[in-house]
């Protein structure tokens, strides 16, 4: 398989260096593959997408992204590139159509394919009756489908999506599964995806990367990091990673309290 | 009635002074200690300054109308204030969090005035303070200055209550949805509007002199007998004119000013319930029509492929916001008021002094729409390809279709109002106004990049605003002082095109290094 992400030693600093967000990553990503970076919260995940998207530049290290540089080569990635950020913005004084036309322009989609592929989408996500109300009277799941749809909207071979089915009831998230697995299956398409939600990980994800504190610490297959990490499912392997609290500490705070 | 108004209000100072969480405990020591010495020092010395005029206007016939119109500016400016706070920030969030509790709404209601009555009553000292300091030179005794500042204390916490009320209730039925919020926003900087002219008015629109009549000077007196606040005016006066008297007619006005306090807060404590009722009003959600002409307009402006349809949503993203429209309402209003009741303009070249006082206003408030949005939305553009260029040449030409065109329009109208003036000084004059904020347009934007500001009560919002507004206003008097006349046209445009070029340069170098 051709790699399409490959990043050497890519790191990001902040203040004088004593913060590492993302500290020497070493990571390739195939064409075609779903591939998922799990970590805890603040471990570095949003940070090495925002590096890859050429929304922050790095402090050091580099990477590439189908063959463009991410240093020199920021519009050409971009170009490739749809991403679903994990605080992404939204005009809120746009209705869904509108928005989702906004965004193409921004991609350059021409003005003939552009109303169709907005139009097709909101079909997509249930949203098509909703298209003509402004998003600020969305739900958080509404918004959340027409933020997956105007990553969409230029149709990128890259996709990154970080959190997707968070805010999403359980009919949408199953809709957006079954989307990323026809858009790397049939469609040919690079995913990657950051969750916390391990069973959506595990069922999409070719292979999965542990990010912690910055550090890339295990990567390989589902069965590679339950075997590496001598551990019988994901949950386990990942907190034997990462570190967790044990269960005797869970109710440690009442001890001292009569709580009723 | 629980304690629980008490703890509501312990909060509610605790998040007023909380940027001065430090020094909290020594705050209110350092308050009053920096009160007493304006109240003995500091204002009887600002007075002493205009120990004649004062004590010859006190004992004018202006002063028997001018007293219960300034007891009623301050009585509306404290029913404004807590109104104008909370509309400017409608958070029906921390409502929900105190109505879920087993708390009464009256101890809510009660315990939200509590707690913004400590600063409030900062304010009442300082103006009590400066008002019983301007009745020395009469002589008042200090019998008559206790009864001053108790009925200025009464009038004034009355409205403060009036205030409170009128925002909880508004904020329930504002904080119900996005548009009402924005309404909100909107009706906040219009209410600025009455203040601005009523003081204009008396800068410079002769209302002192209309005063002076005793006719009209009567008639304003009893229509404004009817308001509370007139009462405690009514002391002052007649303290004026019989220092060292405390007449028996002091009683009824003192005895009306504590029973509208205390109707006030009766009626007040009953509207509690519906001030915190978390009722959904509507489930309608606000729709976008099909564009008409004017968005079609705009499209066709940008040209056919994708930065026409970029222009018009940027329009779409400015327009629908009430609170946008709203600044331009504020703006061309106060410019009117400044022509009308200050330059009254001869010709056209105040009107032009003035455009380069109050447009820069209105290029900031275009352009700080950039950033109000939120770091999100402006990370948007920096994912696209050339997001950069596209969110600058978007945000330029949105700017420039309307902040000039405003300026442009107020001109022609001046051209059509000022009698005498020539087509070609028409056609001058308006060209300079566009080309100066044109150049203003292109200034704010590029300070918005370099600082931006993510709200509009932080100080990169101020600092932004000041800067192109005291700027211009600096250079334009500068030049005109140095140059005359002809200096604004071939100096000041000039160079400030220079300077909008270079600063919007360097917000876009500053935007593309963003992170």
């Amino acid at each position: 398989m051709k790699p399409l992400i490959i990043t050497k030693a890519l790191s990001k600093y902040y203040g004088k260096g004593e913060i590492k967000a993302v500290d020497s990553l070493d990571l390739t990503v195939y064409e075609g593959e779903t591939f998922g970076l799990l970590g805890p919260n603040g471990a570095g995940k949003t940070t090495t997408v925002n590096l890859l998207n050429c929304i922050i530049r790095p402090t050091s290290g580099t990477a590439s992204v189908n063959g463009f540089d991410i240093l020199t080569q920021e519009q050409e990635v971009k170009r490739i590139t749809g991403l679903l950020a994990e605080s992404p913005g939204l005009f809120e004084k746009l209705s869904a159509r509108e928005f989702l036309e906004f965004m193409g322009a921004l991609y350059d989609v021409p003005g003939d394919i552009l109303p169709r592929r907005a139009d097709d989408l909101l079909t997509l996500f249930g949203l098509d009756e909703r298209r003509d109300y402004l998003l600020e009277g969305y739900s958080r799941g509404m918004k959340q489908k027409v933020l997956i749809a105007a990553a969409l909207v230029h149709d990128p071979p890259i996709l990154f999506l970080d959190e997707p089915t968070s805010t999403l009831d359980p009919r949408a998230a199953l809709m957006v599964k079954d989307l990323i697995k026809d858009l790397s299956q049939k469609a040919g398409r690079t995913i990657f995806l950051c969750s916390h939600i391990l069973p959506i990980v595990e069922e999409l994800c070719d292979r999965i990367g542990i990010i912690h504190q910055g550090t890339l610490i295990a990567v390989g297959s589902v069965s590679d990091i339950i075997s590496q990490s001598n551990s019988t499912t994901l949950e386990e392997a990942f907190i034997a990673l990462t570190g967790g609290v044990r269960e005797s500490e869970l109710l440690a705070w009442r001890e001292d309290e009569n709580v009723t | 009635m629980s304690h629980k108004w008490f703890v509501i209000a312990r909060n509610d100072y605790r998040a007023r002074t909380s940027s001065i969480r430090s020094i909290r405990r020594y705050f209110p020591f350092m308050v009053l200690g920096i009160l007493a010495v304006f109240v003995l020092y500091i204002a009887p010395a600002i007075v002493d300054l205009f120990t004649s005029e004062l004590v010859a206007f006190f004992l004018s016939q202006a002063a028997v109308a001018f007293v219960p119109i300034l007891f009623l500016m301050f009585f509306l400016v404290f029913i404004w204030l807590p109104v104008t706070f909370m509309l400017r920030d409608v958070r029906s969030e921390q409502q929900v969090l105190l109505v879920s509790a087993p708390v009464n709404p009256r101890d809510i209601l009660l315990g939200e005035f509590l707690g913004e009555l400590p600063l409030y009553l900062v304010m009442i000292t300082i103006i009590t303070g400066f008002i019983t300091a301007l009745f020395d030179p009469l002589g008042v005794s200090g019998a008559q200055k206790a009864i001053i500042v108790v009925s200025f204390v009464i009038t004034l916490t009355s409205a403060l209550w009036i205030g409170t009320v009128i925002a909880a209730l508004l904020r329930t039925r504002l904080g119900r949805t996005s548009r009402s919020k924005d309404v909100a926003k909107a009706i906040s900087l219009l209410l600025v509007v009455p203040f601005v002219a009523i003081m204009y008015a008396f800068m410079g629109g002769g209302l002192i002199g209309a005063l002076a009549d005793p006719k009209t000077s009567t008639l304003i007196k009893d229509i404004l007998s009817l308001f509370p606040s007139s009462w405690g005016a009514g002391i002052i006066t007649q303290f004026a004119a019989h220092p060292g008297t405390v007449g028996i007619d002091v009683v009824p006005r003192l005895a009306g000013s504590v029973l509208f306090l205390g109707a006030s807060l009766l009626i007040g404590m009953n509207l509690a319930d519906r001030a915190y009722s978390m009722e959904t009003a509507t489930f309608t959600a606000a729709r976008a029509g099909p564009d008409g002409v004017f968005y079609r307009t705009i499209q066709r402006l940008g040209g056919t492929g994708p930065f026409g349809i970029l222009l018009a949503s940027t329009f779409k993203i400015y327009v629908r916001r009430f609170q946008n429209l709203s600044w331009i309402v504020y703006i061309v209003a106060l410019a009117a008021l400044m022509n009308i009741f200050l330059m009254k303009p001869q010709d056209l070249f105040p009107v032009l002094l003035v455009s380069s006082f109050i447009f820069p206003l209105l290029a900031v408030a275009v352009a700080s729409d950039v950033t109000l949005r939120g770091k999100e939305t402006l990370f948007l553009y920096k994912k696209v390809p050339f997001g950069v260029e596209k969110l600058i040449k978007t945000r330029l030409v949105q700017g420039w279709l309307l902040v000039p065109v405003v300026a442009g329009t107020l001109m022609v109208l001046s051209v059509k109002l000022i009698p005498g003036t020539t087509l070609m000084a028409g056609v001058m004059y308006t060209v300079a106004v566009i080309l100066l904020v044109a150049a203003h347009t292109m200034l704010a934007l590029g300070l918005f990049l370099l600082k931006p500001a993510y709200d509009e009560r932080g100080g990169e919002f101020m600092m932004n605003m000041m800067i192109p507004a005291q700027g211009s206003a600096f250079f334009v008097l500068g030049s005109l002082v140095a140059f005359g006349e002809t200096g604004v046209f071939y100096f000041v445009i000039p160079v400030m095109w220079v300077v909008g070029i270079t600063v919007l340069l360097l917000g876009k170098r500053r935007f593309s290094r963003m992170e």
